[in-house]
């Protein structure tokens, strides 16, 4: 399958920090990908090179083979990776919600009647619709993160790339984003690229690069890279609590799959014997 | 040091009066980590600033080692030097040009000598984990876990009795919120107590001695770990799940496993199937 955006070689530079050396990544049409590191690994970075807000100091970023180098086609990549941050009161702009949603497809210059479909459309799928007359301001965290996607999802996007939205989010709110980004992804399938510390949404993903300093550490399915528990280890990360259990089990001689998910872990043990 | 909340309600006032916190009793004192767990809305943040006077008692009172705030037995400025609180959001209560000049701020309100206080900026500044090269530099140019420990050494740097944090891990990655967590068990002594505030249910179970579980502004639960998270059911009424290896110990023994529902870390979770199936003869296993 052709990727929709393809990262070659590129470096970036901070003043005098190297914050990226020499990552290559592809991302494909309707996957999830994670993206994991430390605080200063260069994931936030990388996120930002996808759809152009950071340019590469060598190197190209193509989105459907359109470099981000050329001024010329950063509109057209923007409305194809649409790009969502951690704090949703900083990207919420209008009085209410659907107007709120309705400012990137006006930007974009898109017909009123197309606008409004589009917009009940986004807020429908990120369940935010009941609310589309509210004030942003009388949200919770979580709806508003929920609302800031549909604002995205409403320029039509083909790839989603979330820098660590549920990092600022009580359990509620982060549940309600992380539902609605599963939805976009396994319904309409959506490719979404999701930064992120959590390593329990790292579970959602089919596919997880971990960066360490600037650089691709390891990339592969969730599961692969949590049974390296030294390479986490030495990333700075963590290991989901279930997947610690389930290997300890393991390393006592039970004889069960890594297990993710509570459930999970129940049914093999009980499959024992 | 011990600080009695007795029969606190709280309404803010305004065209619409919000209640925030009905009847709480609650006693926290030096020599434990409380951990403390509820939903936004749940009357936290409220709570938290009963505990060093930035709010004061609208009905009931607050007991500090028997003087009561409300009756002014006790000055408040000395409260905020005992009591250090540091908020979720570090943006908020950063201010100074330079990260020296910032965390000098508490100890200078103090009257303390000029030696002393640097002494207590150095100190705080290491405990917190910034480097020396950051110390010139403004708090404003930090990365978010950056701001956070600065915002830690200041209130450090007061050398306060108890410290209260709100989410002090939130947006940190896993080996920061380790380090944080590991230098406040560390800080942590018998004269030494603290208030945890956190999202993560993992976190509270491996560090707090007890956990309060705040509902609508009433102490939902008050127990030790164990106790509070073998409510799994009542716990999920009001919307708070539990750790997630609480939750296969509880699916275990809902199929008939001697396993107790209270264990709560990775290892002692382990400890507990273990020795169920050790128990266990042959394949005659409770129900299975």
């Amino acid at each position: 399958m052709e990727p929709i955006i393809k990262v070659k070689d590129i470096y970036h530079q901070y003043g005098d920090t190297e914050a990226l050396r020499g990552v290559s990544v592809n991302v494909y049409p309707g996957e999830f990908l994670a993206v994991v590191g430390a605080n200063g690994s260069g994931k936030s970075t990388l996120a930002r090179h996808l759809n152009g807000l950071l340019l590469p100091s060598s190197g190209e970023v193509l989105v459907k083979n359109l470099s981000t180098n050329n001024p010329d086609d950063i509109w057209t990549i923007r409305a194809i990776v649409g790009m969502v941050f951690q704090n949703p009161d900083n990207q919420l702009v209008a009085t209410t919600i659907e107007e709120d949603v309705a400012f990137g497809p006006e930007n974009l210059g898109i017909p009123s009647p197309e606008i409004r479909t589009r917009v009940d459309e986004a807020l429908k799928w990120v369940n935010m619709y009941d609310y589309r007359k509210r004030s942003p301001h009388q949200l919770s965290g979580g709806q508003k993160q929920r609302v800031a996607i549909a604002g995205i999802l409403a320029m039509h996007p083909e790839v989603l790339v979330l820098d660590e939205p549920t990092a600022m989010l009580d359990p509620m709110g982060r549940q309600e984003v992380l539902e609605a980004i599963t939805y976009l992804n396994r319904e309409l399938k959506m490719a979404v690229v999701l930064i992120t510390h959590h390593m329990d949404e790292v579970v959602l993903a089919d596919r997880v690069v971990a960066m360490g300093e600037g650089k691709i550490a390891a990339e592969g399915n969730p599961k692969e890279l949590f049974k390296n528990t030294e390479l986490v280890t030495s990333l700075g990360l963590d290991v989901p609590q279930v997947f610690a259990l389930s290997s300890l089990l393991r390393e006592n001689g039970l004889k069960i799959d890594y297990a993710f998910n509570p459930e999970e872990l129940v049914n093999a043990l009980c499959r024992l014997n | 040091m011990q600080i009695e909340l007795k029969n606190i309600s709280y309404t803010y006032q305004g065209p619409l009066p919000v209640a925030a916190l009905h009847n709480i009793n609650l006693t926290v004192k030096t020599g434990e980590i409380l951990g403390l767990i509820g939903h936004t809305g749940s009357g936290k943040s409220t709570l938290l600033q009963h505990l060093n006077g930035l709010i004061k008692p609208q009905e009931g009172d607050v007991l500090v080692d028997g003087l009561s705030v409300k009756k002014g037995e006790l000055p408040l400025t000395r409260l905020r030097f005992r009591v250090g609180l540091v908020f979720q959001y570090p943006e908020h209560q950063l201010f100074e040009e330079t990260i020296l000049k910032e965390v000098a701020f508490g100890p200078r309100n103090m009257n303390l000598s000029e030696d002393e206080i640097e002494k207590r900026v150095k100190r705080s500044l290491i405990d917190a984990g910034i480097a020396e090269d950051l110390y010139e530099r403004s708090p404003f140019e930090l990365s978010g876990g950056q701001k956070r420990r600065v915002a830690l050494a200041s209130i450090l740097a007061m050398e306060p009795e108890i410290l209260v944090l709100d989410e002090p891990t939130a947006g940190l990655d896993p080996r920061g919120r380790k380090d944080i967590l590991n230098f406040l068990v560390n800080w942590q002594n018998p004269n030494r107590g603290i208030v945890l505030v956190s999202h993560n249910m993992e976190e509270i179970a491996a560090f707090a001695d007890r956990i309060v579980v705040l509902h609508e502004g009433t102490v939902f639960l008050d127990g030790t770990p164990k106790e509070v998270y073998s409510e799994a059911k009542k716990l999920a009424e009001v919307g708070i799940r539990v750790p997630q290896v609480s939750l296969v110990l509880s699916g275990l023994q809902e199929r008939g496993w001697p396993v107790e529902k209270g264990a709560f870390t990775v290892p002692e979770a382990a400890q507990e199937i273990l020795g169920a199936l050790k128990k266990s003869p042959g394949g005659e296993r409770h129900g299975l």
